[in-house]
């Protein structure tokens, strides 16, 4: 996994660094020491695990979380209690109070991994998907599909021969395909990565289709489409 | 608190909790020692913060920056030191003024300066431990 740190406490980073070491599971790709370096580092970078601290210069933890579009699961790092029901509102993984053991940092990070093994077992099973189209049940093969867009509450299946719509949205969906197979690239798209013929600076290119990657998920597509 | 008293084994002072520095980084010392310079690189200009939000009379800042230093102790495992800052920390969010804080201020910058002479004793100690290869 790899992660960054966003703490003010050097001795609060240094500990979690080491702990990180110690795991040997984790990277740690950066350190911030204020809100502004995490929303900074995280909209060029991406990571699957952010250790949070709440309150920081200049602002609290959970701007970071406001400010940024990636999917990384997040550890908060407080010292104080009382934000663990904004961590609930948040939907972080887990709330480390400050100072901590090893054996706490150990069980959190369980947690995130044994998350991301959840969603990869719902979703990596399967070879298809089902969806409702035109009051049927129809069977898509992950294979077959090349992206889906979306269309305001609808979104469009396409695929190698032909086009699904159905009543679903691009955020619902995102959460319920193949990971592994497939990754959201922009608000409105989502493709299969091995459908991807060239991927430039803004746009991925499917079966002679122009797809747009935003900004925000930019670095993950630099990550997920990286030369050898 | 106790210090433990097997062989090859640092004894802390008893200031510190010595369970509790085991149960944080078990007998890495090394990790220890770079934990203390962490602690002692930032203690000094946080000490002043804390000295200047108080002299400011600026309420919402003395309480984060006590907020700031307050685990710092608990990494060093000096937990009551830590409890007190969690007590004046509190106390910051219930008063009005700074002013009224002028009886507790004095005895938590007396605690915390204390803390910061303990904190470089102890890593002067452990480099000198460390370097023997004990």
């Amino acid at each position: 996994m790899r992660c960054v740190i966003v703490e003010d406490l050097p001795a609060a980073a240094e500990y979690l660094k080491k702990c990180c070491e110690k795991s040997g599971m984790i990277e740690v790709l950066a350190h911030c020491l204020s809100v502004k370096d995490a929303i900074d580092f995280l909209s060029k970078n991406s990571v699957d695990l952010i250790f949070l601290d709440v309150e920081m210069p200049e602002g609290r933890g959970f701007d970071v979380l406001d400010n940024i579009t990636c999917s990384s699961k997040v550890i908060l790092t407080t010292s104080k209690t009382e934000y663990a029901y904004s961590a609930f509102e948040y939907n972080v993984t887990d709330f480390l109070k400050k100072p901590f053991t090893y054996k706490r940092f150990m069980e959190a990070v369980k947690k995130v991994s044994g998350s991301s093994t959840e969603i990869q077992k719902e979703n990596g099973g399967e070879d298809h998907i089902f969806i409702k189209s035109d009051g049927k049940l129809v069977r898509l093969k992950n294979d077959d599909i090349l992206y889906i867009e979306s269309m305001g509450d609808y979104v469009r299946f396409v695929m190698q021969e032909r086009k699904y719509i159905a009543l679903n949205t691009i955020k619902n969906l995102e959460t319920k395909i193949n990971s592994q197979l497939f990754m959201k690239v922009h608000r409105s798209y989502i493709v299969n990565t091995s459908k991807v013929d060239n991927v430039h600076e803004n746009t991925l290119l499917i079966k002679e289709t122009k797809i747009p990657v935003s900004k925000a998920f930019k670095a993950e597509v630099a990550r997920r489409f990286h030369s050898i | 608190m106790s210090g433990h008293t097997s062989l090859n084994t640092f004894i802390f002072s008893d200031k510190i909790d010595a369970v509790y520095m085991y149960e944080m980084y078990e007998n890495d010392y090394g990790y220890i020692e770079t934990m203390f310079k962490a602690i002692l690189d930032g203690f000094k200009e946080d000490l002043a913060a804390i000295r200047d939000n108080y002299l400011q009379k600026n309420l919402e800042s003395l309480r984060k920056s006590i907020h700031k230093i307050k685990p710092t102790f608990g990494f060093a495992g000096m937990l009551d030191v830590q409890e007190k800052c969690k007590e004046f920390e509190s106390k910051c969010q219930v008063v009005k003024s700074v002013g009224e804080l002028e009886t507790d201020f004095p005895a938590l910058i007396k605690c915390l300066e204390e803390a910061g002479v303990i904190v470089t004793e102890e890593y002067k100690k452990l480099k000198a431990f460390n370097k023997s290869g004990s």
